[in-house]
């Protein structure tokens, strides 16, 4: 199932950085809510350790501080997320049944899985690792994982399990013996053990329900001592864990910082050890300081503007076309990610094995060819084509791309008028801007290809895609019950060209997110990685302090 | 202090042919760079645009770089020219803080003055009601009213002139009721002028300084005001060139790309040096007449 | 005792006030779009979770049912729980407001005499090099938002240039916040350098009308030496409108160090406020608008208060 392309070096357009930041509560939230990453890779960047010093023997104890952005709405919660301080502190307590390696292929390094065996795409037997005990010393069985899949799959429980529901019922997961667990799916998956390696499917104890600290119980190599919505969280080693040996650090403690610039300053001022998700902007000032390490990673995250299939103007081909081709890409990398990022080609599922499975050509920006097709649908300067372009304020990155996606639409000379326009985290209520509005922004965190069809088509109809006498969703539905990947590349290859062609989401950039931390720090690498400090150490296991 | 030893020999009625304060500011130093530091970066703000090398949205380089050829101080976070979003920056931050603080120190001056005056029950419900106004934190304020309706540039306006005018009212309160105490007031009332006459009339030329000092200050605070909420991510036109966001906007390069910040920094701290010095230059004017009065 | 009187019809004003204040506050975050269970589930809102959340926040009962129900509860000391955090009103925001309090003290106990010096100094030796030094120096900084002066502060002091004290304040949870007092310094030098000289320019002027008034001179008439005309007839006169300016920014830094908070990551009432208009976290905005109002109208009385007391003519009037 996994083909390594072999790991393609990182793409390090150097030079002077600026902010993708702001207020960024909500980077990541959908990301989470995947049935994320697939199988097989593509590209990446380049691994390596990070830390000058040769590593020695890892020593133990110290206490580790990690500053990270978050805010009073910090949660802590092994099934749901909003900001990145969330992402540590799940990561800290709770253990997921696989996870991705490096590659984005899934293994039961880490996991709380040793085995995972599948009858088709639609029957997937799970065998459980023996002897792991939960931090109130209760060992873990088939019921607790049972109980976690289920309340994932449970709508009145805030969680992010709205792509599962797609494909799973809760009747469909169930207990075999003491250690195995059986899912039927509802509808084929392929990629099903993907789900099972999301970092926010959790496992929980059997009759777990979130009210206070005491209930927040997992597997993890630390447990809770405390957890300060908007300032910190401490967690202490759990001698009992399954592979105490690896947890070398005596305390870990999540400061949740307001401002990244703040974030940035308590490292340069050593207050904190690590800085998770440093402005881009930094990236080049802090890799010179001589007391730090700077890593950045990428697993093909990206932001698009969407374009409503069925509101005018977007509803014309035409238009949508024109659009694409008014984007200059590299210099929105530039202006929104500090030079730091990859082109992309408006196709997502870059760590798919069949990302871009039919090798078409860079899209460049091509004005002369965007007014011919805006001819071809009656827009000239005498009849401009004016449309609002929305983002929320709340979300990195977003606001920059829209008002650099305006000031390209001037090229133009008048034809096309975008008017760029941010408003606060309403833009993601039911009757937000968000999918209600011809032309908006969003954010995907990485996914294989089919799961994020499907999210984009059903659990984020964003654009209203596919047209409905389009053959994609078929397709889909053939490509995720078909085992065989040849076949199943020449599908996936089909619908590729009828976004590629047709499509409803302009992607101009794949994103990466860095991080900075005291070169006394051991054990991070700089390797592709879903999440900020090399997935956190894995629940910072693997990391020590000099 | 040689001016203030000169001695007030009597208190003097009142006088109707009164130097105009403005002929007696101009005619000292002060008061003339003032204008000149007004004036020249008026010119900027209304001259600017025209004269700026690129547009304000224009992409020009990688971001915050210092040495970009074609350019004269390299690039601001988003790769746009920053001498150019400079000369573009003016207008719209100058527009927005005067309305803001002319309208919200109109409406203080008034109310406080009239409250001072009338004492008693009046003062008593217009400073309560002022109170609450004021009693809303500013920040909470702001932040509430643009949660409730988006942010756009009449609203912080409306806001800053809402946070102004209690401010406002209770400084010229507290200044106008030591002149009402004052015996040309009380002799003016016993003369059976008018109430509104007197009030302005008397009263204003007297707390002229305070005023001047409070308006001086809220110019600055309503271009500050701005620059902070966009500090805590509250953006009126994000992108929009202007003074006060370009300082937030370039806040976190400030090691890589200082220029982004401080040229507009500096813009708005000499604005408000040239006004102050004005307000300065009326103050001592609006003294010297008030001796010079005395002494008829 | 009209000294007594006049306190207590004020406290009662103030009741009045607060009480006002929490009305509007309540019917103003009535009229947010958007409802805090829309902006805690975002964009993983399901129906069911939708109104799940609704019903526990009690956001389906009538109006003023909410709002008698918030009401009636701060008679009994329940400020209800936070949407956000989940946790109760006075356990998430009540160590933060002893936080700010202390930085609130802290930023007024070092600029208020500084200020008042300088701006006493300056009205005295008017026109001199002192008066116009510091004029200048307080304009340019008044000119300059909280977050250059601190971002300036913290590049020299912290992490750029040299590297002497904390770039934020750590305090732990549960921990006073003297406990990090390095990490105090810079916020509070922030808070100071943002309020002193607007105190500053303001006592000058009132020093400066005082010291121009018919009584100061007649007093010098009289033939009083300088510093008795100073201190028995200039300052207490001047000091009058001072106390006003005091109280309008102890309003403002209580309100205000939002900035300054952020910057430091000061864990007060800053970052709360910020983050619970963001969150639509109505029982927050709703108890801190009340801290921060009572603050205000308390320091407002003990104001006018001051003003009443050391001003010589309105203390006659009292009587």
């Amino acid at each position: 199932m996994r083909s390594a392309k072999g790991v393609t070096s990182v793409d390090d357009v150097h030079g002077q950085d600026m902010q993708t930041s702001g207020v960024s509560r909500r980077d990541v939230i959908k990301g989470a809510g995947a049935t994320a990453l697939g199988l097989g890779i593509a590209g990446g960047l380049g691994a390596g350790t990070a830390g000058a010093a040769a590593p020695s023997a890892p020593k133990k104890g110290g206490s580790l501080r990690i500053g990270i952005t978050g805010s009073a709405a910090d949660i802590m919660d092994p099934q749901y997320i909003v900001a990145k301080a969330d992402q540590a502190r799940t990561l800290s307590t709770w253990e997921t049944l696989l996870t991705f390696d490096e590659n984005f292929a899934t293994t039961s390094d880490y996991g709380l899985a040793t085995e995972v065996s599948n009858k088709g795409a639609s029957q997937y037997t799970v065998r459980l690792r023996k002897g792991v005990e939960f931090h109130n010393g209760k060992e873990m069985t088939a019921d607790d994982v049972v109980y976690s899949y289920r309340r994932l799959l449970n709508p009145s429980i805030v969680s992010v399990g709205k792509p599962l529901r797609t494909f799973v019922d809760p009747s469909g997961v169930t207990k075999v013996d003491k250690y195995t667990v059986r899912f039927d799916l509802k509808a084929p998956n392929v990629e099903f053990r993907s789900a099972l390696a999301v970092y926010t499917h959790g496992i929980v104890p059997d009759g777990f329900v979130l009210r206070t600290d005491a209930d927040r119980i997992g597997t993890g190599a630390y447990k809770l001592v405390s957890f300060t919505p908007g300032r910190e969280s401490v967690h202490k080693r759990y001698a009992n864990h399954w592979e105490a040996d690896k947890a070398y650090l005596d305390e870990v403690r999540i400061i949740t910082f307001s401002d990244k610039t703040a974030l940035v300053n308590a490292l340069l001022a050593k207050q904190i050890d690590a800085a998770v998700d440093i402005p881009l902007a930094q990236f080049a000032t802090l890799k010179k300081n001589k007391n730090l390490s700077v890593i950045e990673s990428s697993a093909g995250a990206w932001d698009a503007m969407c374009m409503r299939l069925d509101i005018p103007p977007m509803n014309d081909p035409n238009v949508r076309a024109a659009m694409r081709l008014l984007v200059n890409r590299k210099q929105m990398i530039q202006q929104v990610l500090s030079g730091r990022g990859q082109v992309a080609n408006d196709l997502y599922g870059r760590i798919d094995e069949f990302y871009n499975a039919n090798n078409f050509p860079q899209r460049e920006q091509d004005i002369p060819a965007a007014l011919k097709l805006l001819a071809k649908s009656g827009y000239s300067k005498a009849k401009p084509l004016v449309v609002d372009l929305w983002a929320p304020n709340d979300t990195g990155g977003l606001p920059e791309m829209v008002n650099a996606m305006a000031a390209m639409a001037d090229k133009t000379g008048g034809v096309v008028k975008i008017n760029a326009k941010v408003v606060d985290g309403t833009y993601w209520d039911t009757n937000g801007q968000y999918m209600n509005t011809a032309f908006f922004t969003t954010y995907w965190s990485p996914r294989a290809y089919l799961a994020q069809a499907i999210a984009s088509m059903d659990t984020y109809p964003e654009t209203k895609w596919p047209p409905s006498n389009s053959t994609f969703r078929a397709d889909h539905k053939t490509a995720s019950g078909t085992v065989n990947p040849a076949k199943r590349k020449a599908i996936v290859a089909r619908m590729q060209k009828e976004e590629w062609e047709k499509g409803t989401y302009i992607i101009p950039y794949f994103k990466v997110f860095a991080d900075a931390f005291t070169k006394k720090l051991n054990g991070v690498e700089q390797r592709p990685s879903q999440l900020n400090l090399d997935y956190y150490g894995h629940g910072f296991k693997n990391f020590w302090l000099a | 202090m040689s001016a203030a030893a000169t001695p007030a020999v009597t208190t003097a009625a009142m006088d109707e042919h009164r130097p105009s304060i403005w002929r007696a500011a101009l005619r000292m130093g002060r008061t003339r760079v003032g204008i000149v530091l007004t004036l020249l970066l008026a010119g900027v703000a209304l001259v600017g645009p025209y004269v700026a090398p690129f547009g304000p949205t224009d992409f020009v380089d990688m971001p915050s770089t210092r040495d970009v050829p074609g350019t004269l101080l390299g690039t601001d976070y988003f790769g746009q020219d920053v001498w150019s979003r400079f000369l573009h920056g003016g207008r719209q931050i100058l527009l927005l803080a005067l309305v803001a603080t002319a309208l919200g120190l109109v409406l203080g001056a008034s109310l406080g003055m009239y409250a001072a005056y009338r004492r008693g029950r009046a003062d008593e419900a217009i400073m309560r009601s002022l109170d609450v106004i004021l009693s809303f934190p500013q920040v909470l304020l702001s932040l509430v009213v643009i949660a409730m309706f988006g942010p756009s540039s009449w609203l912080i306006v409306l806001t800053v002139a809402l946070s102004t005018t209690p401010r406002a009212a209770r400084i010229i309160r507290g200044a106008a009721i030591s002149v009402v105490e004052r015996d040309f007031v009380l002799a003016a009332d016993a003369l059976g002028e008018s109430r509104p006459r007197i009030v302005v009339a008397e009263i204003l030329p007297n707390v002229t300084a305070a005023l001047l000092v409070e308006a001086n200050l809220r110019l600055t605070y309503a271009i500050g005001l701005i620059a902070s909420l966009a500090f805590l991510g509250f953006t009126p036109n994000p992108n929009a060139a202007n003074w006060g966001l370009m300082v937030q906007e370039n806040r976190l390069s400030l090691a890589e790309q200082p220029w982004g910040t401080l040229l507009p920094t500096l813009a708005i701290a000499l604005l408000t040096i040239g006004t102050g010095l004005i307000g300065d230059g009326l103050s001592r004017a609006a003294a010297g007449i008030d001796r010079g009065r005395a002494q008829d | 005792m009209p000294i007594v009187k006049f306190v207590a019809r004020r406290s009662l004003y103030g009741l009045v006030s607060l009480v006002v204040v929490s009305l509007l506050i309540f019917l103003v975050t009535q009229a947010f779009p958007s409802d805090p269970a829309e902006r805690i589930l975002g964009r993983e809102a399901t129906p069911e979770s939708l109104e799940a959340l609704r019903e526990q926040f009690g956001l389906n009962d009538p109006l003023h049912e909410q709002y008698l129900g918030w009401l009636g509860g701060i008679l009994t000391g329940d400020f209800g729980t936070s949407y956000a955090t989940q946790v109760r009103v006075s356990e998430y925001i009540g160590p933060r407001v002893g936080n700010s309090l202390f930085l609130l003290l802290l930023g007024a106990v070092a600029s208020i005499p500084v200020s008042i010096a300088i701006g006493a100094y300056a009205a005295l030796r008017r026109d001199r090099a002192f008066d116009t030094g510091s004029s200048l120096v307080s304009l340019v900084l008044a000119a300059m938002p909280e977050f250059v002066v601190g971002t300036l502060l913290v590049v020299l002091l912290a992490t750029n240039v040299a590297q002497w004290l904390p770039a934020v304040t750590y305090l732990e949870v549960g921990s006073p916040p003297w406990s990090d007092w390095p990490g105090l310094v810079l916020p509070v030098a922030t808070l100071v350098i943002s309020v002193a000289p607007y105190v500053a320019r303001v006592m000058r002027a009132s020093m400066i009308e005082v010291l121009e008034s018919d009584y100061v001179e007649m007093a010098r008439l009289k033939g009083m030496p300088e510093r008795v005309v100073l201190w028995r007839h200039g300052f207490p006169n001047a000091v009058g409108p001072i106390f006003q300016v005091v109280a309008l920014n102890l309003a403002y830094l209580a309100g205000g160090v939002v900035v300054v908070e952020r910057l430091f990551n000061f864990p007060g009432i800053g970052s709360a406020i910020a983050d619970s208009v963001v969150a639509r976290d109505l029982p927050v905005i709703q108890f801190l608008a009340l801290i921060i109002a009572a603050v205000y109208v308390l320091t407002n009385l003990l104001a006018d208060l001051g003003t009443v007391l050391v001003t010589p003519r309105l203390r006659t009037r009292l009587r």
